[in-house]
């Protein structure tokens, strides 16, 4: 058998074992992972990591208060980004505020 | 009351807000009513749920589109034409909606879970000077394998 034969042979080898292990299963659900988390940085842009992993039992009386501060914050930001002919009344923000407490 | 799986609480927000129940018909209990409501709810019900990350989102303003980003992947949405006396159309009934979006985690029976996001959308009422609820969905941002309609 000739060098080229032998050394064709030996990078195949390798190519198949890269293959094998970007198919591995745990490295899938690590890449999975990973894209959860980008996908979620990517709905709110102001969260870092520590946030986006932030998940939380419900039925917390702080995970309510938490939904409320955060909806009040949410919502300034959400009208910074309207003209002044298309803010809501002051009334409208703490009604809004309270209802999406009660989520 | 959604993500808390507490029906007590949803019946009186949609009385408190002049709603109707209109989910069954008339002959069935109120048990099944209630059955019904924490099934279609199961899919977020008691699951974890990250309040840092809530965002809100302006999607109409009298009757003009607010136009924002695409943010899922696929989604799941519902409404209900008879549970408040709000115009079904935004455009036409000059409507006001903001959204409020919650990250939550979501499983839908046996089937595997993932993360999602949890929409609200509150339309205000002028008659009635109050914000009731004009649809419900979950975004999937790529987190779950299948999403299904949350409840209303």
């Amino acid at each position: 058998m000739n060098r080229r034969v032998v050394g064709a042979g030996v990078l195949g080898a390798v190519g198949l074992l890269i293959a094998v292990w970007s198919l591995w299963p745990a490295n899938l659900s690590t890449q999975a992972s990973d894209g959860r988390r980008q996908n979620l940085k990517g709905i709110n842009q102001h969260a870092d990591e520590k946030q986006v992993s932030q998940f939380v039992e419900t039925g917390q009386s702080d995970v309510l208060a938490g939904v409320v501060d955060r909806a009040l914050d949410a919502l300034r930001e959400a009208l910074a980004k309207l003209p002044p002919d298309q803010q809501i009344t002051h009334d409208q923000q703490t009604k809004f505020v309270k209802d999406v407490g009660q989520l | 009351m959604y993500v808390g799986a507490d029906y007590e609480r949803y019946v009186e927000y949609v009385t408190s807000h002049d709603g109707r129940l209109t989910a069954l018909s008339d002959d069935q209990s109120p048990d099944a009513e209630r059955e019904f409501w924490l099934s279609t709810d199961s899919g977020i019900a008691g699951n974890g749920v990250d309040p840092t990350s809530v965002r809100i989102l302006a999607r109409w303003i009298a009757g003009q589109e607010v136009k924002q980003e695409r943010i899922a992947v696929g989604t799941a949405k519902i409404r209900s034409k008879d549970r408040y006396d709000i115009p079904t159309d935004p455009a036409t009934g000059r409507l006001t909606i903001f959204e409020a979006l919650l990250p939550v985690q979501f499983k839908w029976g046996n089937a595997a879970g993932g993360d999602v996001v949890f929409g609200i959308s509150l339309a205000w009422d002028d008659k009635t000077q109050q914000w009731v609820v004009w649809q419900t969905a979950i975004y999937n941002t790529g987190g779950a394998k299948s999403i299904v309609c949350p409840t209303y």
